[in-house]
């Protein structure tokens, strides 16, 4: 539908909306378009009960719930938390009522450790777990349809062209969904995904592979995909995700206004970011797809007393003048952190990588510097990267203990020679630094070699390196290599045992 | 054929047999299954590499063919322990050596354990398939040939070792795989046979947990790893009435604890051993260049005798590497350069002990493996004499110095200082981890049974390390791929259940 009266606060020349909203099912939403298709396959149909997590306000709890309801499924929620407005008050007050169960967590780390299976989407015990944001190749082929449904609104429709469909990214499947249906259906409109997470749990390899698998999707259906068009907006994440911004409260409002649902933590987001691009002349005639549900959700008296005591604090209103005062606490210490942070932590030059921070780079590029008296500063400027590059590989848990690590460096260790930060150190000091809780033994040892190994294996896989210690290099490519398994390798498309979706 | 877990466009999958790994164990059962006629699925949770793609860089095989890129420890950090993955497993990366499990060893097993595997008929028929042979004294080099000089000058015990290479040019990058494809190895001798067979690899895709209910196993649920960065990118799900769990010594107790498999002898993870292993490097006058040619061609036995059950119990091999491997290992600070510029003249010696300390093996998270193991009081004497054994033989072929990684760098000037390292606990690694869901007749002592079929669920069985009842002293890769022959014959052999959907 169109919206002129929006489209004019918004700066655009033309404004479509697609109101998800509406969508009949359920509560509507577009969650409801994911779970659809989902749910109504294997294992979810044959599962004693389904299995759900989200943050505390999330509406693809609410969309799971309500389904349960529906077909006499019961439903366990985990829910982690986040700040919460009113809109995901509701919608825990909503999952609290109808949920068979309700877990809570601190947050989505303490969620991914204590309940990794859940976090991964592996069923046991007659319980098919849904995967976070509904996410997999048959959720993404309900929003694969909601493009097929938009381009034949668009077909009939005798307004311009649109430049430009927002639609608000977390997991990431909504967006690629669309994305893949438009262009199923001959649409040349790019998704603008608005990220409402950090780049940490959508980065844009996920995005990528998202679009294949929902490309695969489609071809497992005997069709053939077009050229996806997706682009990531990651301007409007703000403080994280939940955390409403100045922006998204008043997208959220422009929408409220309208008699459209809306919300700051995704729609909010995702039309702020679209108000921005207007204003960066980024586009005219825009689409923007409301993905939030309808207002008005049900709950029982006692939803309150159902929730685990970890979340409890979240649904009472509290005492004021006691949260003022904590808040007043937490303010100080902010304020005092802050101070020593602005000495502490900031200020490295240079960039990081895939794994390390730019001060966790400052930090190889130093240990570099003291340990390595051959390496010239171009030497010194590739160790970070390369540093980077072996811990790509490194698992979840023990990237954490690398991050501990650099942090135990930079701000620990120089205690043995100074107050000052390692990074700021002279060279000379730096070592004297390692030498002297190498000495300590035991965790000092632990630092201190630890740091040195990271930089050997950066320093001593370079031919810079080589020179200095009279090894030649690889002999490979020299000599003739055979390539006898070609044959043995799958061609595109092989699946075993001829299997088919 | 082999397929990338990315590239599949189904999430499910149903076969009549799952093998987890593909290393010896498990690509020498998934051969013989499909050769038999079952539709078998083996996972792989490290890549496909081939020998085209191994390009003698330790940066760019360490991630390729080790797990962490080599920066697996245990959880308290002391020990550092190479495992391997890929499609051929450690069969990839290890140094080709065959050695057979001593009969007084295997006695022992049989008196403890009952009487398991023919063996000698086993390492027969493995001996043959792999081509395994005497290295040519031609291609022992200098580095090798200090350990035989040293050995001679104390008239210790030692010998040439036997391989499984065919066509080796000697290049000496062995550790980071074969870019010449001269190693008789996994990949190259059972993962073709298998493929021709039907065998369907599908390599990025790691094991969770194995589905169970009702005392019968169901299949397995996996996810797909990304190539570059390893992180999980979706689920995958082997659905199978057999399943055979190969994913080492190390992978294999804690997919099976992670999953519940029952145990009620709770011997599943608790008995883990890894021959740790002390260095010792001596440096010498003239250039050794001990990073060319065939790492390890000669062994000093003065100290292995491993059919005493209460023998001396010290193997002593060179050991060396490429820059990065030894610059790790050299120990150091600010000192830490002067010694790598002695690079070339550096020769090294590890010490590795047939141990009896048991260690154990528990999940971390879905995808980890927490390895707990801290040498007895016993194994630790072992070790010292061991790196005392390493420093004798270095000077006996010439050394100046003998450089020692422990906590501080230990240098030891003279023969007669040698007695110092007897009270240094110097750093340990490991490569050999096994024994951890040791094999035995009696389901009240044991997990798994004798042919490798578990006892206390239908239709699981194991075929890697994990199985041996005791640390075997000797190198595993010979004795694996003759577990694997053992276990998969009985395991097409197995008349439950039902001969699958073939």
């Amino acid at each position: 539908m169109a919206v002129p009266e929006i489209a004019e606060r918004a700066g655009v020349r033309s404004l479509r909306l697609k109101r998800d909203d509406l969508y009949p099912a359920l509560n509507g939403g577009t969650k409801v378009r994911k779970l659809d298709l989902l749910l109504a396959s294997e294992p979810f149909q044959g599962a004693g009960a389904w299995v759900v997590a989200g943050a505390v306000g999330s509406g693809q709890v609410v969309a799971t719930v309500a389904a349960g309801r529906l077909v006499g499924k019961p439903v366990h929620a985990h829910l982690f938390r986040t700040p919460l407005g009113a809109h995901g008050l509701e919608n825990l007050a909503y999952s609290a009522s109808w949920a068979a169960s309700v877990h809570g967590y601190r947050n989505q780390v303490d969620l991914a450790l204590r309940a990794p299976r859940v976090v991964l989407g592996l069923h046991s015990g007659g319980r098919a777990v849904v995967p976070i944001g509904a996410t997999s190749a048959r959720g993404m082929l309900g929003c694969v349809l909601g493009g097929i449904e938009l381009a034949s609104q668009l077909a009939s429709s005798p307004d311009p062209v649109p430049d430009a469909v927002y639609v608000a990214c977390g997991s990431g499947g909504t967006a690629a969904g669309l994305a893949v249906g438009l262009a199923l259906a001959g649409v040349e409109v790019p998704v603008r995904a608005v990220a409402v997470v950090d780049r940490l749990f959508a980065p844009d390899m996920r995005l990528s592979y998202l679009v294949g698998q929902a490309e695969k999707a489609v071809r497992s259906l005997g069709l053939t995909p077009g050229v996806a068009r997706l682009e990531v907006h990651r301007g409007q994440v703000g403080r994280g995700y939940a955390h409403a911004s100045v922006a998204s409260l008043a997208g959220a409002q422009t929408l409220l206004d309208a008699g459209v649902a809306g919300e700051p933590a995704y729609t909010g987001k995702a039309f702020a970011a679209l108000v921005a691009d207007a204003h960066a002349g980024r586009t005219r005639d825009p689409i923007f797809w409301v993905t939030v549900r309808r207002p008005g959700l049900e709950s029982t008296e006692g939803w309150r007393e159902r929730l685990p005591p970890s979340l409890r604090d979240l649904a009472t209103t509290g005492d004021q003048p006691v949260v003022i005062r904590r808040r007043g606490l937490l303010l100080g210490l902010a304020a005092a952190a802050a101070l020593v942070g602005t000495f502490r932590l900031t200020g490295y030059d240079g960039a990081g990588g895939e794994v390390l921070s730019a001060a966790e780079a400052a930090v190889v590029r130093a240990a570099g510097e003291a340990l390595l008296p051959a390496a010239t500063p171009a030497d010194l400027d590739s160790l970070a990267g390369r540093v980077d590059r072996y811990l790509l590989t490194f698992p979840t848990s023990l990237r954490q203990e690398v991050h501990a690590l650099f942090f135990a460096v930079e701000q620990v260790l120089p205690f043995w020679v100074g107050m000052q930060r390692f990074t700021v150190l002279t060279p000379p000091e730096r070592l004297r630094a390692l030498e002297r809780v190498a000495a300590l033994g035991g965790p000092g040892l632990l630092i201190a070699r630890s740091i040195r190994d990271l930089v050997l294996v950066a320093w001593y896989q370079s031919p810079e390196a080589w020179a200095d210690v009279g090894y030649e290099g690889p002999m490979v490519g020299s000599l003739p290599r055979p390539s006898l398994y070609d044959e043995i390798k799958a061609p595109q498309g092989w699946e075993p045992f001829g299997a088919g979706p | 054929m082999i397929v990338a877990a990315p590239d599949l466009l189904v999430d499910t999958i149903r076969a009549d047999l799952c093998v987890i790994g593909t290393g010896p164990g498990g690509a020498m059962v998934a051969m013989l299954a499909a050769e038999a006629g079952l539709k078998v699925v083996a996972l792989e949770a490290g890549a496909f590499v081939t020998p085209g793609d191994m390009n003698q860089r330790e940066a760019d095989m360490f991630p390729r063919l080790l797990w962490e890129a080599g920066g697996r420890t245990t959880v308290d950090k002391a020990i550092r322990i190479h495992q391997g993955h890929g499609v051929g497993g450690s069969s990839l990366h290890n140094l080709n050596l065959c050695k057979r499990v001593p009969p007084g060893i295997r006695a022992r097993w049989a008196a403890d354990r009952g009487e398991g595997p023919l063996w000698d008929d086993l390492y027969d028929e493995v001996e043959a398939l792999l081509e395994v042979k005497d290295v040519d004294p031609a291609m022992v080099n200098r580095h090798n040939a200090l350990l035989a000089a040293g050995a001679a000058a104390l008239g210790w015990e030692h010998g040439l070792l036997r391989h499984n290479r065919t066509g080796c040019i000697g290049s000496g990058y062995c550790e980071i795989g074969c870019a010449f494809d001269a190693k008789n190895n996994a990949l190259k001798k059972l993962i073709p046979r298998g493929v021709r067979a039907g065998l369907a690899v599908v390599s990025l895709a790691q094991a969770v947990s194995v589905d169970h209910a009702d005392g019968r196993v169901r299949g397995v649920d996996a996810v797909i790893l990304d190539a570059r960065t390893r992180q999980p990118l979706g689920r995958l799900r082997i659905e199978a009435p057999r399943v055979c769990v190969s994913a080492s010594a190390t992978g294999t107790p804690a997919l099976l604890l992670r999953s519940g498999v029952p145990d009620p002898s709770d011997t599943t993870g608790n008995s883990l051993r890894i021959h740790p292993a002390v260095v010792a490097a001596g440096d010498f006058e003239e250039p050794v260049y001990a990073w060319r040619g065939v790492p390890q061609s000669v062994e000093c036995t003065e100290f292995l005798r491993l059919d005493e059950e209460n023998g001396p119990r010290t193997w002593v091999v060179p050991a060396f590497a490429h820059p990065v491997g030894v610059a790790t290992l050299v120990p150091g600070l600010g000192e830490h350069r002067a010694v790598m510029q002695r690079y070339p003249h550096l020769g090294a010696l590890t010490a590795m002990i047939h141990d009896r300390t048991r260690g154990t093996v528990r999940p971390r998270g879905d995808l980890g493996v927490a390895i707990s193991y801290t040498p007895d009081d016993e194994d630790r004497a072992e070790l010292r004499r061991g790196l005392a054994y390493a420093c004798r033989l270095l000077f006996a072929a010439g050394a100046r110095r003998v450089l020692v990684p422990a906590g501080r760098a230990i240098e030891v000037t003279r023969p007669d200082e040698i007695a110092q390292v007897l009270a240094v606990d110097a750093e340990l690694s490991a490569v050999h981890p096994m024994g951890s869901v040791p094999m035995g007749q009696d389901p009240t002592t044991a997990a798994v049974g004798l042919t490798g079929r578990h006892h206390h669920l239908d239709g699981l069985w194991v075929s890697d390390a994990s199985l041996f009842p005791t640390s075997i002293g000797v190198p595993p890769q010979l004795s694996v791929y003759a577990l694997g022959l053992h276990v998969g014959r009985q395991l097409v052999l197995d008349p439950s259940p039902d001969r699958g959907t073939k």
